[in-house]
C-alpha cells in the first residue's frame, strides 16, 4: 500500500510466497497449470525470467485426484532406465497406485520452462498425497487458491427438500395415455388376459355389463394359424376399464382393427396380462 | 388443472381359470371387482410446454441438462441404477439415448451411490478394486486400452472425454467443448 513505507513496499512486492492448493476431485493438468503459473512468477507484474520471482506452491490430497475421460486406463507414462531393454510404459492408474505424487509431479514439470531454472523451481514445489502437512511448511502459508474444477454433488448430498422442490417430469399412467385422454385426469387401465373356451363364442360382438366395469368379448380377432387354412377365432384378451366417457369411439375401434395389434396400435395403450388368482 | 387424484384398485376376487375349460358361459368366469380409493395429491409445478410428447421437451430441457444433474437423471432409473424403458417414460429416442450416456457417466464419476445392483449376501470381491475418482468418463473402464505409441501432432491418437451426443448442448462461457484431448 503507498501508505506503508519504502522497506514495507519492497518487502511486499519482492517477497516469496507460499500458495496451498487442494487438488481433491480436480483434473492434475489444471492444478499443474496454477503451480506453473506461480512457480514462475508470472501472475506478478514485476516477472522477469532473470530475477527469480517465483513463489513456493503446497499441493494436497493428490492422492484424490480426478482424470476425466479414460485417461486413467489410456493415458500412459513412459521412461526408459538408460540400460538396453530399459524402456519402461506404465498407465497413469498403475502409476498413481505406485507413487501418488507422480503425477502432479510430472504435469508441472512438462509445464515448466525448459532451461536451469526448471529444477529450482521443482524444488520450490511440494506435493503431498494426503491432507497431512509439515509444521513448519504450514506456518509458512498465506494464501489458498481457489479450485479450478467445481466439485458435482452426490445424489446422497442433497437433502430431502431439495429432492422434493425438483419437479416430476413424467408420471407412470398419465403417460401412457395421453393419446387418449382429453383431459389429464389418471386413468387407471388394466387389462385381463383370459383364455376363454372357443365353443362358446357367438358370432357377433358382446359386450357384458357388470356392475361398472365393461368386459369387453370380441370375435373381431382372427388369427390365421400357419398349419391350417381354416380362420379360426381367438378370444384372448378381455378388458377392463375404468372411465367415463372416453372410449367413445371403442366399439368401433374393435370393429375396425383386424387383428390385435392393429388395435393396440389404435388404441395407443399400454395393455398388461394380469394373472388371475 | 385440479389436484390430482390417485386411483388404485383393489382386486377382490375371481375364479381361476385353466386351459382348455369347457361349458361355462363368460359371465360366471369373470366375476372381478375392484374397488378404487382416490386419493387427493397436490398440484405440482406445471411443465411450460404441456403439449410436447418428450418429458424433457414438456419442461423446456432439451440441451440444458449433463451428468451433473442427478435429481433430473435420478427420475429415469430404477434403484438397480438400470434406465427404465422408453415406452414406460414416455422419451424421444435422441432425448433416453442422451439420459442414458448421462446416467452412465454420472454411475462412472460416482454421483449415483445408493442405485448400485444388490450383491448377494456376504459376497467378497476377489480384488479389491483401486478407487480412482474419474468424471466424463465415454467407454466403459475395461473395455478402454493404453495407448502406448501417442503419435505426432499431425497424426496424435486423443483421448475421448464425453461425449458427441451432448455437442449441442448450452454453453455459456466462450470457450468450446472438446471432445478429444
Amino acid at each position: 500500500m503507498s501508505s506503508f513505507s519504502r522497506s514495507a513496499q519492497q518487502w511486499a512486492t519482492f517477497a516469496r510466497s507460499w500458495f496451498l492448493i487442494d487438488a481433491r476431485m480436480q483434473p492434475p493438468g489444471k492444478i499443474a497449470t496454477m503451480c506453473s503459473v506461480r512457480l514462475q512468477g508470472k501472475h506478478k507484474p514485476i516477472y522477469h525470467a532473470l530475477s527469480d520471482c517465483g513463489d513456493h506452491v503446497v499441493v494436497i490430497n493428490t492422492k484424490h485426484i480426478a482424470f476425466s475421460g479414460n485417461k486413467w486406463e489410456q493415458k500412459v507414462y513412459s521412461s526408459h532406465t538408460g540400460f538396453p531393454g530399459g524402456f519402461k510404459q506404465v498407465t497413469a492408474a498403475q502409476l498413481h497406485l505406485k507413487d501418488p505424487k507422480a503425477i502432479v509431479r510430472l504435469a508441472v514439470y512438462g509445464m515448466l520452462p525448459r532451461n536451469l531454472h526448471r529444477r529450482t523451481m521443482m524444488q520450490r514445489l511440494h506435493i503431498f498425497p494426503e491432507d497431512e502437512l509439515p509444521d513448519d511448511i504450514r506456518a509458512n502459508l498465506t494464501e489458498e487458491l481457489p479450485q479450478p474444477r467445481e466439485i458435482p454433488r452426490k445424489l446422497s448430498e442433497y437433502t430431502q427438500e431439495e429432492i422434493d422442490a425438483f419437479p416430476r417430469l413424467w408420471i407412470p399412467y398419465v403417460a401412457a395415455s395421453r393419446h387418449l385422454l382429453k383431459t389429464e385426469f389418471p386413468l387407471t387401465i388394466t387389462a385381463l388376459s383370459v383364455l376363454l373356451p372357443l365353443n362358446n363364442v357367438s358370432s357377433g360382438d358382446e359386450r357384458h355389463f357388470d356392475s361398472c366395469h365393461w368386459y369387453l368379448c370380441t370375435t373381431s380377432f382372427w388369427f390365421k394359424p400357419k398349419k391350417f387354412k381354416i380362420r379360426t377365432p381367438i378370444i384372448e384378451r378381455c378388458f377392463s376399464i375404468k372411465g367415463v366417457g372416453l372410449w367413445d369411439n371403442f366399439d368401433s375401434e374393435i370393429k375396425r382393427s383386424k387383428s390385435l395389434s392393429a388395435f393396440r396400435r389404435n388404441a395407443k395403450i399400454i395393455m398388461r396380462p394380469y394373472d388371475i388368482e | 388443472m385440479a389436484a390430482r387424484s390417485l386411483l388404485r384398485s383393489i382386486w377382490t376376487s375371481f375364479a381361476g381359470l385353466k386351459q382348455g375349460f369347457t361349458g361355462t358361459s363368460v359371465n360366471s368366469l369373470l366375476r372381478v371387482n375392484i374397488e378404487g380409493q382416490i386419493i387427493e395429491i397436490p398440484a405440482g409445478p406445471q411443465p411450460p410446454n404441456p403439449t410436447a410428447k418428450c418429458p424433457i421437451y414438456r419442461w423446456n430441457l432439451q440441451h440444458k441438462y449433463n451428468y451433473t444433474d442427478v435429481l433430473l437423471l435420478s427420475q429415469f432409473i430404477t434403484s438397480d441404477g438400470g434406465m427404465l424403458p422408453r415406452r414406460i417414460t414416455g422419451l424421444c429416442l435422441e432425448e433416453h439415448r442422451k439420459i442414458a450416456i448421462c446416467v452412465q457417466m454420472a454411475h462412472r464419476a460416482g454421483l449415483l451411490p445408493d442405485h448400485k445392483p444388490k450383491l448377494p449376501e456376504g459376497h467378497v470381491p476377489k480384488r479389491p478394486k483401486p478407487q480412482l475418482n474419474r468424471y466424463l468418463t465415454r467407454w466403459s473402464i475395461d473395455s478402454v486400452k493404453p495407448i502406448y505409441k501417442r503419435g505426432l501432432k499431425w497424426c496424435k491418437k486423443r483421448m475421448d472425454v464425453g461425449h458427441p451426443a451432448l455437442r449441442n448442448n448450452v454453453r455459456y462461457g466462450v470457450k468450446p467443448l472438446y471432445i478429444k484431448h
